[in-house]
């Protein structure tokens, strides 16, 4: 894909839900482009509707209304399995809790999306063990995620989500359960990953972790405006 | 944008659903004992009534099947009868002759009298076993083998020598082979020499118990020219003429008895048939066992599963997140079940395949097994499997991963 080429776009992006017979609107209408190696972070409180965002953006969730592009492809009216292929294969999720699998090592877990996409066994070992190496986990592959320090849990996430080299990496609240130092950890990793030309998108409610993106949005009630 | 979609198939699945089972072994054992116990009860119980079967099977066949009919004094209902039965001199050996002269179609007569309980002593004491006096012939038509003998002959028995052909149990109480053959044992107080034994087809054979003796030597000691008979057993020739040789042989016994009907003619397969009968009853007992027992193997997966399923729903959300599609959850949810299902079925046939291992003779009934009854035992366990993990299956195929992952 071309450099500068939109990855997420959406237009006109509505939500609402259905509470017995009343509509409540989540999102109204929202524009969005995030292009190709771009590092943005979408800012807002509690109940702005931004986790609502993340899952749309993530094809967790479809929209009522308006359309969302992936690399230039509408996907909000796709099938249940086709959405479960565009997770497999082009996004990388980074969720605030980790969500590693628990009985499963950090290989393990990092190997995960790559059985769900058919590669080899010997192609999964090399890209897991390159991926551990580049994250600074290379001697903690064998150790199940309760055995390792947050940080190392969240770079396992990290790990997870970048090994089937996606074409985003969604993060929620990336640094939600960290502690301070941890979290400038993370952030100088996303940094990091940022100039290695991954696209990124943090959705998170603390300044001091969206200033690190090189654009901003602010979401409240349902709206969103991009911050200068 | 490159289509990722993959197709999984059922390997996938199968190794993840594997992976669950194994990381929680202890609770996937406890939970495939029930079907562990099904199968093999179900298999065990299969073997022992399939064995009895055939072990019957053999045995009427042993006897001539179909075409050895039986007669036997019938029983009186009423006083009426009583009367009528007085007319007659019921069942006698001087019947065989008159019956062997009248009627072509059967070309074997076996008189058999019943000795008296008590009749048969050793050293004093009354012998637990079924003494019956008869001819040579019997051996023959009741396909009796003979297993060891000493100064045993056709001329010997016909000419009314004093001897006898005992089973093995009765053997045993005189001492065993060694010590019972050609020793002797006492018949109505008169000496008679063990010169054979039965040849035994296991535990529960009726011949260990039995003694036989000549008739001819009977009828001599008890000072009976023509004695009335417990059972006369008559062979047709031709089973295709069974039908009509059982309708003639009853006419000539009721004119033979000045036209009173007091006996009955019955062919082995009543015998077969009421075995028979008992053998189906315990089958239909043993598949309600294993039944009951599969059931409540299939409500302990799915149970489990449904719990396990609980448990572990942030990790089915977060797999569903990554991009695992909704038919490969289902997939591997229901191969746990079978997994654990198939674990319990094959340790089951394991086990109810060991009783078959036993060398014959060691168990009363002999045990056989077909290659439907592993077929149907397999199904058996793989359908628990399937039917038990088809609901959590589908549970977790319709997970939302969203909410799944807040649970």
């Amino acid at each position: 894909m071309v450099p500068g080429t939109a990855v997420l776009q959406t237009f006109g992006l509505r939500k609402s839900y259905q509470l017995g017979r009343e509509e409540v609107p989540v999102l109204h209408g929202i524009d969005f482009l995030l292009r190709r190696g771009e590092y943005g972070a979408i800012m807002g409180p509690s109940g702005s509707g931004k986790s609502t965002l993340l899952n749309i953006l993530g094809c967790l969730d479809r929209p009522t209304r308006g359309e969302y592009h992936i690399e230039g492809r509408e996907v909000s009216r796709l099938s249940e399995d086709q959405l479960a292929d565009l997770r497999s294969g082009r996004i990388g999720f980074v969720f605030q809790n980790f969500q590693l699998l628990p009985r499963l090592t950090l290989a393990e877990n990092v190997e995960l999306p790559l059985r769900y996409l058919g590669v080899p066994r010997q192609e999964r070992r090399k890209r897991v063990s390159e991926m551990l190496g580049r994250l600074g986990l290379g001697d903690r592959g064998k150790h199940l995620p309760l055995e390792v320090s947050g940080g190392q849990r969240q770079r396992a996430a990290i790990a997870r989500a970048l090994v089937k080299t996606p074409a985003i990496l969604l993060a929620d609240e990336p640094t939600g359960n960290l502690d301070s130092t941890t979290t400038a950890e993370v952030l100088d990793l996303f940094d990091q990953l940022h100039r290695e030309g991954n696209t990124i998108l943090l959705i998170t409610h603390e300044a001091e972790v969206s200033v690190r993106a090189q654009r901003r949005w602010k979401i409240l009630d349902g709206l969103m405006e991009e911050i200068a | 944008m490159e289509d990722a979609r993959v197709a999984h198939g059922w390997l996938l699945p199968l190794h993840l659903a594997l992976d669950e089972v194994r990381s929680h072994a202890m609770r996937s054992t406890v939970t495939a004992a029930a079907v562990f116990m099904g199968v093999a009860t179900l298999l065990v119980l299969t073997s022992l009534s399939r064995g009895m079967q055939e072990q019957n099977q053999e045995m009427y066949l042993r006897m001539g099947g179909a075409q050895i009919l039986q007669v036997t004094a019938a029983k009186s209902l009423d006083a009426f009868q009583d009367a009528s039965f007085a007319r007659s001199r019921g069942l006698r050996l001087s019947d065989v002759d008159a019956l062997r002269d009248r009627l072509a179609a059967f070309d074997a007569w076996v008189p058999e009298i019943d000795l008296d309980r008590g009749a048969i002593t050793l050293r004093g004491k009354r012998m637990m076993a079924h003494g019956t006096a008869s001819t040579w012939e019997r051996f023959d038509v009741l396909g009796i083998e003979i297993d060891t003998a000493v100064d045993f002959s056709e001329s010997r028995w016909e000419s009314g020598e004093a001897l006898a052909v005992v089973g093995i149990n009765v053997l045993e109480r005189m001492g065993g082979r060694a010590g019972g053959l050609g020793k002797e044992i006492l018949i109505n107080g008169r000496s008679v020499r063990v010169a054979a034994v039965f040849k035994s087809s296991g535990k529960m054979d009726w011949r260990n118990r039995d003694v036989a003796i000549p008739i001819t030597w009977y009828n001599r000691i008890m000072g009976e020219s023509d004695p009335v008979l417990g059972t006369l057993r008559a062979r047709v020739a031709n089973i295709d003429e069974v039908q009509h040789a059982t309708t003639d042989l009853k006419n000539e016994l009721v004119a033979l008895h000045r036209g009173v009907a007091d006996v009955d003619v019955s062919d082995n397969s009543d015998l077969l048939e009421n075995s028979q009968k008992t053998i189906k009853t315990m089958a239909v007992l043993t598949w309600l066992i294993a039944a009951v027992s599969l059931l409540s193997g299939g409500i302990g997966i799915l149970n489990v599963q449904l719990s396990s399923l609980a448990a572990r729903i942030r990790e089915l959300g977060t797999s569903r997140a990554l991009g695992a599609p909704a038919r490969l959850v289902f997939r591997q949810v229901l191969l746990e079940s079978i997994l654990v299902a198939a674990g319990g079925g094959i340790a089951g046939t394991v086990v109810g395949l060991a009783p078959g291992m036993i060398p014959s003779g060691v168990l009363p009934w002999n045990l056989s097994l077909a290659w439907t009854d592993l077929a149907v035992a397999t199904a058996l366990a793989f359908g628990v499997g399937v039917a038990s993990g088809i609901v959590p299956a589908m549970r977790a195929k319709r997970l939302d991963p969203v909410e799944a992952m807040r649970a």
